[in-house]
């Protein structure tokens, strides 16, 4: 039963979505940039929550189309938002993030209307495999390895 | 919705979005309305910190749900349980775990649809019934619960309110507190009587162990026919779980466990181990 979810995981959707946008790589490396260091500034987020949100971006993307590079932003905070939700104990307020990140470029409706479009086009499917727990599970069976590798280079 | 316009500015193309957006909000309103007429409420089952449960009928197929409400509020969109229920559920495909059938949004809140089952297992237990079928209960919990743990899943609210029985089967419901596996987590969680040590004294770094510590007082709770510590307090509670400190002994001296193989009372003790109490009061 795992192999074929395993096979499942791999076919997921997964296309080029700028074909179906209205902005290039640049613009969206850019908007990646910008979340990674708005999320690290939060100390209260942990790193999953920062892979959620990327991730949570992309299948976005994938299944939506005519997006311009002007809406990025929006998109964006509320990835951060809804993945801060789904994940940590104490979630940001929505103030905090239309004030401190988005720099009040947008009112509170237009937010919560594009995080209420952002659930129903994924059908409040959250739950994602993101690289962070293949990392964790690799590094947990490495555990053993790695910590004989640096006593074996001290004693040198 | 696909657009595609050719030599225009960026600025037009904003207003045009913009525009579009709210005509699609207005088709949604009314999408969720004609939706609306498809359940009629039957009357209140239960009610939680998240929201309200109705039995209702579906109009359509004249079939019986459960529709579970949530409360909205304004100011922060949809509400992080409702969350991580619905995309827990909709990854979770087993016969003892309850089905989401659809999520709809009936006046601007958002209602789950689940399957109706009216028997409760403390209801279940009231009557008498076969060893067989108790076993059968027991076995299909087990698997239910390894089947969540294995796809990195913590239930946080096991207790016998929230299993349900049909024909003889288990089915596990209410996830509205459980969530993926992450490094901190609110201590608050879980019935008093079904609460582990580690929760009791406010530990936030804790795991799956939390869970199998309510199914062995479930398990104790089917065979006995009551509770095992029905605690009124949390310093009760932990003056109840010290007693069990010497482990096989306890249930040696216990005439309840008298009748009970020493197998099932194995069962018991490996489920309510007692690792982490004894680093506390060394």
């Amino acid at each position: 039963i795992q192999e074929k979810e395993y096979k499942e995981d791999i076919n997921y959707k997964r296309i080029n979505h700028l074909d179906f946008h209205n902005f290039n790589q640049d613009q969206l490396q850019q908007l990646i940039d910008w979340m990674i260091t708005n999320v690290k500034r939060y100390q209260k987020m942990s790193y999953q929550t920062l892979f959620h949100c990327v991730e949570l971006l992309d299948t976005f993307l994938c299944n939506t189309k005519g997006f311009i590079a002007d809406d990025l932003q929006l998109i964006g905070s509320c990835c951060i938002y809804l993945s801060s939700k789904f994940h940590d104990i104490y979630p940001i307020c929505v103030e905090d993030i239309i004030i401190d990140i988005c720099q009040e470029n947008y009112t509170i409706h237009e937010f919560l209307s594009m995080e209420y479009t952002i659930c129903r086009k994924l059908q409040y499917n959250m739950y994602f495999q993101t690289p962070f727990e293949y990392f964790e599970k690799i590094f947990f069976h490495l555990k053993p390895f790695l910590s004989q590798f640096y006593q074996d280079c001290e004693i040198k | 919705m696909q657009i595609v316009i050719i030599n225009s500015n960026a600025t037009e193309l904003y207003v045009i979005h913009k525009i579009l957006y709210q005509i699609k909000d207005i088709i949604y309103y009314y999408m969720s309305a004609s939706e609306n007429v498809r359940y009629i409420k039957i009357q209140k089952i239960g009610e939680g910190a998240y929201g309200i449960i109705y039995k209702a009928q579906d109009v359509q197929t004249e079939e019986i749900v459960a529709l579970k409400k949530f409360k909205l509020s304004d100011n922060e969109g949809v509400p992080s349980c409702a969350l991580r229920e619905i995309s827990i559920l909709n990854q979770l495909n087993h016969p003892n775990i309850i089905k989401l059938i659809s999520q709809i949004i009936i006046n601007k809140k958002l209602h789950l649809v689940m399957n109706y089952y009216d028997m409760d297992l403390t209801e279940y237990l009231k009557f008498n019934h076969e060893e067989f079928h108790l076993k059968n209960i027991i076995y299909k919990i087990l698997l239910a619960v390894e089947f969540i743990h294995n796809r990195k899943i913590i239930h946080r609210d096991l207790q016998p309110n929230n299993i349900l029985i049909t024909n003889n089967e288990p089915v596990l419901i209410d996830f509205g507190l459980s969530r993926v596996l992450s490094p901190n987590m609110t201590p608050g969680v879980t019935q008093l009587w079904y609460r582990a040590p580690e929760l009791l004294s406010n530990c936030n770094t804790y795991d799956y162990a939390i869970d199998m510590w309510s199914l062995g007082c479930i398990i104790a709770e089917i065979a006995l026919n009551k509770p095992l510590f029905m605690g009124s307090s949390e310093i009760h509670q932990l003056l109840l779980i010290k007693n069990i400190i010497n482990g096989n002994e306890w249930f040696l001296h216990n005439s309840q466990f008298a009748k009970l193989n020493n197998l099932f009372i194995d069962l018991i003790n490996v489920c309510i181990s007692l690792e982490f109490l004894e680093i506390i009061i060394s």
